[in-house]
């Protein structure tokens, strides 16, 4: 019964003559309004096939029919992609945040909207060329208590809960973490949570130039230890959270502490995009054996590694 | 005698058809709302000089009495609409009667046929049966067709590096003793490949090497780990241990070596990214601006206004302006501000794109040429931005991927780079600020980039939009079949 069900499913998840199957889960799929809503897209091919994953359309039916969802970016950008090759047996994770569409249209003039504006019953699916994946439901609720007073707030200025239109000016920035620090555990601001950080972190690199001191013994580590103790509970970002503490960790040096947390990854969040990112690092980080790279003949004479890196 | 005047709207003279004129409309091609003969009044309040309106386009106007036997001039002013591309000729006549609809017949909506056979041209001012009303005619004196021209005026500005070689030192590696070098492999157990922005394997992939003892030869970085960068001996050069033993190569004085993935050169104009200069190129769109009747004019500034100081600050955004993304999109002087009555955006010769999507690595999933933002200018006002980024530019050409994947839902097709890129790449971004969308030809980065002549080129349904925007402006995207 379990096999039937599993072909009928790819069947319907992929299309006829294509090689691609795409598969649609939302983490957390019932939220309250305003709430940004993750979903986690996994590729498979069942033969050697080359994809653009960032040419994936979400698309969202909020009751009135499927529509093409475009969350905001900052700026219009020409890119040119170039296809990424996907093997048999090979699985490629890809995470889209639903939080707020629209941009500023003219000077000044600002047009942006939740992407979950009311309750209801919310569908979702996805598609790259002509495969579409399964469907995924959401449930939105109306928020209560603190969750209202922060839509009430930001009911006017959807961008202050976007990833980049929140951050890019000073006043927006201090709002969103004032907002932030006001209500640390709404899930509305789990995402923000995570853009307040990143800023943090960019004043503590700049604060550690100032003192002269290295990013692994100042302010950067002092920020970092904060993110890498305080969990997101409840929410599908927590994945990003360790990510960013973990890239960073990468980034100054400390790469015993950033196999922590890519391990870490691998164990709290194994089915989420961060996994894929993580187990990848630590693959490499595993082949980097100096000595393992020098046994070509004309390699003469061998050279030992160090064990570790220096921190 | 009386003198009278009446405004014509007439016909797009570029296009007789869909989507561009589009006949079945009754006011295809126009927008008279504000357009009116009339005359100039000094307004008592202020003293300024004032439109009056007198009669509106189509309208008769009756002005001066000419007094017979001699000779007089009479002035009316024709306020046209604001759009780009509308046209008007204006007739003058001592009888209103010979200016009414039925003797003055505008060619418009309904082609009719001239004494040849042939269909009167879009524009043609005739009598009602196909006859000329011509300068030549005594009793109607015609104008010229008038066409309305918008100009969107252009601050050109540029990142420049106030000191270029500490800029390039800044951004290379350069270790100063390597451990050993092989025949394809850079060894350093000091760990050095891995840096504050490279801090992970292969991030040097597509970078080109070089080691002091042999310096004039640079070598393209094929994977690296921690303390060991392995690259591609390219035809007719040497290993890179230049055939020395190893007992040689460890007696060496100098072990230093540079590791490179990013070329200051790319901010200097005198110097080519690429087949052409390093320095955005706004020739193509002037152009394809013109086919809408839109003027491109550069505002004349001062040099401290047009240039932005380069700087670089690993894990600063806000500083580093290597890559221009979110808070790294620096806010720029603004001489102007823009607005219905007077469009003006800046163009920037700008460094690199985002730095997942800038060719460092070689490997990533795509490469970022250019971005157009609206952002606060120092004055706080908002404006558009291009930039467009040299050094990804100069990176696609020195090492470009083997395929692109041109649109959604189409295949990947092999690069084949235009030589033009940067002239497309510059259109493109100044385009996106007066609301095309990533949809088709130009717009669409994978054709863009290669070298078909429909990469430099707008359809006929972007000029339409070209045609009736009303300001610089964006439009949400939402039917964007490519980026």
């Amino acid at each position: 019964m379990s096999i039937t069900l599993t072909l009928l499913l790819s069947a319907w998840a992929g299309s006829a003559g294509s090689p691609l199957t795409l598969r649609l889960e939302a983490p957390k799929p019932k939220i309250v309004v305003a709430e940004p809503l993750k979903l986690t897209l996994t590729w498979t091919a069942t033969r050697s096939t080359e994809v653009v994953t960032d040419e994936a359309i979400i698309l969202l039916d909020d009751g009135t029919g499927y529509r093409a969802y475009h969350e905001t970016v900052f700026g219009t950008a020409l890119v040119v992609h170039v296809p990424q090759k996907l093997g048999v047996g090979e699985e490629r994770k890809t995470a889209h945040v639903l939080a707020v569409s629209g941009g500023m249209l003219k000077p000044g003039v600002r047009d942006f909207s939740f992407a979950f504006p009311r309750p209801g019953k919310y569908r979702a699916k996805a598609s790259y060329d002509d495969v579409e994946s399964n469907e995924v439901r959401i449930e939105v609720t109306a928020p209560k208590n603190g969750d209202a007073e922060i839509l009430a707030k930001v009911q006017k200025r959807p961008d202050l809960l976007s990833e980049q239109w929140a951050f890019l000016e000073e006043a927006d920035a201090d709002r969103v973490e004032a907002l932030v620090n006001e209500h640390p555990d709404s899930p509305i601001l789990s995402r923000q949570r995570i853009g307040v950080w990143k800023r943090r972190l960019e004043h503590a690199h700049a604060q550690d130039r100032y003192t002269g001191k290295q990013p692994v013994d100042g302010e950067v580590a002092r920020v970092l230890q904060e993110i890498e103790s305080t969990p997101l509970e409840g929410t599908p970002f927590d994945e990003d959270r360790l990510l960013v503490a973990a890239e960073q960790r990468t980034a100054i040096g400390d790469r015993k502490r950033a196999r922590q947390i890519y391990e870490e990854i691998t164990r709290k969040h194994p089915d989420g995009h961060a996994a894929a990112v993580a187990k990848h690092w630590l693959s490499q980080e595993d082949a980097a054996d100096v000595s393992g790279a020098l046994k070509d003949p004309d390699d003469e004479p061998v050279v030992k590694a160090s064990p570790k890196p220096k921190q | 005698m009386k003198a009278y005047f009446r405004a014509l709207d007439v016909d797009d003279p570029s296009a007789s058809g869909k989507p561009v004129d589009d006949e079945s409309q009754p006011a295809d091609n126009r927008a008279d709302a504000d357009a009116a003969l009339g005359f100039l009044v000094t307004d008592p309040a202020t003293g300024a000089l004032v439109f009056q309106a007198l009669a509106p386009i189509g309208g008769v106007l009756q002005a001066d009495v000419i007094d017979a036997g001699k000779s007089s001039e009479t002035t009316r002013i024709l306020r046209v609409s604001p759009r780009q591309g509308d046209n008007y000729r204006v007739a003058a006549s001592t009888s209103a009667e010979w200016l009414s609809p039925t003797n003055l017949v505008v060619e418009q909506n309904t082609p009719r046929k001239g004494p040849d056979g042939n269909p009167l041209p879009p524009g043609w001012v005739d009598d009602g049966n196909g006859k000329p009303l011509d300068p030549a005619l005594e009793r109607v004196g015609l104008t010229e067709m008038l066409t309305v021209w918008r100009t969107l005026h252009v601050e050109v500005d540029a990142l420049v590096s106030e000191n270029p070689d500490a800029d390039q030192a800044a951004m290379d590696l350069r270790g100063q003793s390597f451990t050993m070098v092989t025949r394809d492999r850079l060894i350093d157990n000091s760990g050095a490949f891995f840096t504050l922005d490279h801090p992970k394997a292969d991030d040097w992939v597509g970078a080109n090497v070089s080691v002091a003892f042999h310096g004039g030869d640079w070598y393209d970085v094929t994977s690296n780990r921690q303390m060991v960068a392995t690259v591609k001996i390219g035809s007719g050069q040497p290993p890179l241990h230049d055939n020395l033993k190893p007992p040689a190569i460890m007696a060496l004085q100098d072990k230093s070596y540079i590791v490179r993935d990013d070329e200051i050169g790319s901010l200097d104009a005198s110097k080519s990214c690429g087949p052409t200069m390093c320095v955005a190129d706004y020739a193509l769109a002037v152009e394809l601006l013109a086919k809408a009747y839109i003027s491109l004019v550069p505002v004349v500034q001062a040099t401290v206004d047009s240039v932005i100081p380069f700087t670089m600050t690993p894990g600063s955004p806000s500083t580093d302006r290597r890559n221009l993304i979110g808070g790294g999109n620096y806010a720029l002087p603004a001489e102007l501000r823009s607005a219905k009555t007077f469009w003006n955006t800046q163009l920037v010769s700008a460094f690199d794109g985002d730095a997942a999507q800038d060719l460092d690595p070689q490997t990533e999933a795509g490469f970022n040429l250019g971005l157009t933002t609206i952002g606060r200018v120092q004055d706080g006002s908002f404006k558009y931005k291009s930039s467009i980024f040299l050094e990804t530019i100069r990176d696609l050409y020195a090492k470009p991927p083997a395929t692109i994947k041109p649109q959604a839902s189409q295949p990947p097709v092999p690069l084949r780079l235009s030589p033009e890129v940067t002239k497309r790449v510059t259109a493109h971004e100044m385009l996106h600020t007066l609301g095309l969308i990533h949809d088709d030809a130009i717009m669409c980065g994978g054709i863009n980039v290669q070298n078909t002549a429909v990469g430099g080129t707008i359809t006929d349904k972007q000029l339409v939009t070209l045609r009736s925007v009303d300001e610089p402006s964006t439009k949400p995207d939402p039917n964007a079949t490519c980026p």
